[in-house]
């Protein structure tokens, strides 16, 4: 009985993946209920490596938690890319069309199998709206992140500037 | 615009024409599934306003069920029953209201005409309703099963959906069904809300004057408000002649007043306030839209025009936002090549000079 309920109403992959969606940077802080909440408004994605998950310029609207593999983000300039970050298991990215409805700013590739938690703007919104605690904190998590991540392009830029 | 572009957005918008003509070909099964579907949308919100209730699984759809029920139980107790027992009060009425309009003849004799047509109508109607009885009931269970087949399968069944999407497509197919589906769920619960108080309205409305009937007027007005413009006009034909014919020209000023009194409330605050809020149209393109939706559908294609405009017109956007970026991955791509292309180039020179140096 408890195996049909798990089949008709539950996301069985979701849940199996608790453990390790709790070890993600932008999990970490989250109880297990608050945590069940936000599996409810996510999916799951698996990438091949060499696939675009979106270029740059392209209107964002979901932000990605790798669970599995590796992505570059990178930048095309004058028919060449630029590198800008290696990111790996644990590691978010695609943050700002959460927050921002700007296009995708970077283009996402997978340089090695992937598997993903995607959470679409519109369920963000949802979950903000309906549970404003848990809603602070994924925000507050974003922006520790992001304010890490600005920090550190700052250190870069001085130290080329040198 | 290049070429191609333009001849894959026309190919595009031709196979979604042709989707449309095939769904219009078998109308009886669009209809069932998009009953079904409509129904399972707003059962589904409920589902999720208790889960953010903190009522989740089994309990959350076992509440449903119940309240479902007890909606049903409810409908029977007092609507049905009241409203059977207003409609053979009606049927008694009838040779009152006939004698009323003979002797009304004289004075205003397109009146028992009116009447005459009245009645053919609502025989030819009820006919056809009992002979089409068991299409209806099939198409009602047919309706009540796939909403709950969707209803419970709801987690799953998106989550196969999105699985068969190529990675390509995934950001613009999720957006694109978001957008559809926030919509239909916005504007039915609008025009759920709106049909509820108009029924209210105006079954007050006909009790404080006294009008006989006033539940089943009422039902029948708040129902056929739902089709646009005309639905009004529905509405006050038996409204008019039921007042002249019982209270006279007192209760047929009175019973006009009701209709315009909600008809205000109807437009400067329901549809102002409710249902505007979830379509943006320019008033021309709705009434566009009516119209032809009306030429080939009759009152069920004006009753369905806007929600199928707007679903058509995010499907069209949505087909051209994803097109667009198609081609600008591509050139993006291509130009990278192309570098990449030159770079090895140079590099051969390089290492080939030194040797023939």
């Amino acid at each position: 009985m408890k195996d049909l309920f798990e089949f008709l109403f539950e996301k069985p992959e979701l849940r199996k993946l608790t453990k390790e969606l709790h070890e993600t940077m932008l999990f970490r802080d989250l109880s297990h209920a608050e945590l069940d909440r936000v599996i409810a408004h996510a999916q799951l994605r698996s990438f091949k490596k060499g696939d675009h998950i979106f270029f740059e310029g392209d209107p964002g609207s979901a932000l990605y938690v790798i669970l599995k593999g590796n992505i570059q983000i990178l930048r095309h300039v004058h028919g060449k890319h630029v590198v800008l970050a290696d990111l790996s298991k644990g590691m978010f990215f695609g943050e700002l069309a959460l927050v921002h409805g700007m296009p995708r700013t970077a283009t996402a590739l997978v340089t090695e199998d992937a598997l993903m938690v995607c959470l679409f703007r519109h369920n963000f919104e949802a979950v903000i709206k309906h549970y404003p605690k848990l809603g602070t904190k994924l925000l507050a998590s974003i922006s520790r992140i992001l304010a890490k991540r600005l920090a550190t392009t700052i250190e870069r830029s001085v130290d080329n500037k040198r | 615009m290049k070429k191609s572009f333009a001849l894959t957005f026309g190919l595009g918008i031709v196979a979604l024409l042709l989707a449309g003509v095939l769904l219009y070909k078998f109308w009886l099964i669009t209809l069932n599934l998009v009953g079904g579907f409509l129904l399972y949308v707003l059962l589904d919100k409920c589902v999720d306003k208790l889960e953010r209730k903190g009522i989740t699984g089994i309990p959350a759809y076992a509440i449903l069920g119940l309240f479902f029920a007890a909606a049903v139980l409810s409908c029977v107790l007092f609507v049905v029953i009241p409203l059977g027992e207003q409609l053979r009060a009606f049927a008694g009425q009838l040779p009152k209201i006939t004698q009323h309009l003979a002797a009304l003849q004289t004075s205003v004799p397109f009146l028992l005409t009116a009447f005459d047509e009245m009645k053919e109508n609502i025989v030819v109607s009820l006919t056809g309703f009992f002979s089409h009885a068991t299409s209806i009931v099939t198409s009602a269970a047919t309706i009540f099963l796939m909403a709950i087949i969707l209803l419970a399968s709801r987690r799953t069944l998106w989550q196969t959906i999105v699985e068969h999407v190529p990675n390509d497509y995934f950001e613009v197919f999720v957006g694109i069904a978001h957008r559809i589906t926030s919509h239909i769920q916005n504007y039915m619960a609008a025009k759920s809300l709106e049909t509820v108080i108009m029924i209210l309205l105006h079954a007050i409305g006909f009790w404080l004057i006294g009008f006989p009937l006033p539940l089943l007027f009422a039902l029948m007005a708040g129902l056929l408000n739902l089709i646009p413009y005309i639905g009004v006009l529905f509405t006050a034909i038996p409204v008019g002649l039921v007042a002249l014919t019982t209270g006279g020209y007192p209760l047929l000023g009175l019973a006009m007043l009701v209709l315009l009194v909600t008809r205000l409330v109807d437009d400067f605050l329901l549809q102002t306030w409710l249902v505007s809020h979830f379509v943006d149209i320019h008033p021309f393109t709705t009434v566009v839209v009516i119209l032809i939706a009306e030429a080939f559908m009759g009152v069920i294609g004006m009753v369905i025009a806007i929600p199928a405009y707007v679903i058509a017109k995010i499907i069209i956007t949505g087909l051209y936002e994803y097109l667009r970026s198609v081609q600008r991955h591509e050139s993006i791509l291509q130009e990278e090549e192309e570098h990449k292309k030159k770079h090895d180039a140079r590099q051969h020179q390089h290492q080939v000079q030194p040797d023939v140096v």
